[in-house]
């Protein structure tokens, strides 16, 4: 600034501005903190639905989610508000919804079947979580992938 | 400029405390939330398996089966076989309050590693559950079958419920 107050022409030393590095290297950090503890795929979790624990090593990948809680199932790929388990089954709506939805699928995402993600509370009882896994296989679901919580197991 | 040329500073913000300041607060958060891994069960269309069959069209099929029966106060799990030489191992859990999921998973890991030391080619295991039982539990049955087994089918609670052995 010295140059426009006497009219002589001066050269500044070139200085680096530490703020915008500093800015970028905490955004970098974070997104490798929170890179490490996840594989990438968000599953979001009702926050009173408490996931099973498991030492399975099978990573989620990115599929259509169903929500079983309570006797309340949801459909999340579909929007579809949460529905009273007893009566999914005859409700034809949803059920063309669904065939719609797998029908539109990219290809890709069949090659090894088409999978969907299940969200099931722990106290579920096994009746239900038989009877929506047959529900979801006659819709045209192959592979029925069950989110639980890792747990790293001690050996005994 | 004319603040400058006359010697007055211009206002400026100081970086350096906000800086400090969101450093600290970005650790608070990230130390304070949970992370939560997340990993999945996946269970076949029952057509498909990985495995080879293990016995020849000569021989009938062992087609094990692991079966957990909630029974009174007692929580009974079974592995049953057929095939030439038809048998089953058991064993009994005490259902309380406090049970904890790892009797069972134990006591599902020493039945199928016993089985696999009778059947070490038997890859393929149906996991039954009777209606009442939980979730969780189909879990930590699976978790412990998974070791000794590769492919799990899931049974149906009807069949479970049908399935008996001598306890």
């Amino acid at each position: 600034m010295d140059f426009l107050s006497n009219g002589k022409k001066k050269y500044s030393l070139a200085t680096l501005q530490l703020a915008p590095i500093i800015d970028v290297f905490i955004i970098i950090i974070i997104f490798f903190i929170l890179g490490s503890f996840s594989n990438g795929v968000a599953i979001e979790v009702p926050s009173l639905l408490k996931l099973p624990t498991s030492d399975l090593s099978e990573k989620v990948d990115i599929s259509p989610e169903v929500i079983l809680f309570k006797e309340k199932v949801q459909f999340k790929f579909i929007e579809e508000k949460e529905l009273a388990f007893s009566s999914v089954r005859n409700n034809e709506v949803l059920i063309n919804k669904v065939k719609t939805y797998l029908q539109k699928l990219d290809a890709r995402l069949k090659i090894n079947g088409t999978s969907v993600n299940l969200i099931i509370d722990e106290q579920t009882d096994f009746k239900s979580v038989y009877d929506i896994s047959t529900f979801l296989r006659q819709l045209g679901f192959e592979n029925l992938s069950f989110i639980t919580l890792k747990e790293y197991r001690k050996e005994k | 400029m004319e603040a400058i040329s006359k010697g007055k500073k211009a206002p400026h913000v100081d970086l350096v405390p906000i800086l400090d300041a969101l450093t600290v607060v970005i650790f608070f958060l990230v130390l304070s939330v949970s992370f939560s891994e997340y990993v999945k069960l996946t269970v076949p269309p029952t057509q498909i398996t990985d495995s080879p069959p293990s016995t020849n069209e000569s021989t009938p099929p062992i087609s094990p089966k692991l079966i957990v029966k909630e029974v009174g106060s007692l929580i009974h799990v079974g592995i049953l076989w057929s095939g030439k030489t038809p048998g089953s191992f058991s064993e009994k859990i005490v259902k309380s309050s406090n049970l904890n999921q790892d009797q069972i998973y134990l006591t599902v890991e020493s039945l199928t590693k016993k089985f696999k030391e009778k059947f070490p080619n038997e890859n393929e295991l149906q996991i039954g559950l009777t209606a009442d039982l939980k979730f969780k539990q189909f879990i930590t049955v699976t978790d412990a079958a998974k070791k000794s087994f590769k492919d799990i089918v899931m049974m149906s609670y009807e069949d479970a419920e049908r399935e008996t052995w001598t306890f």
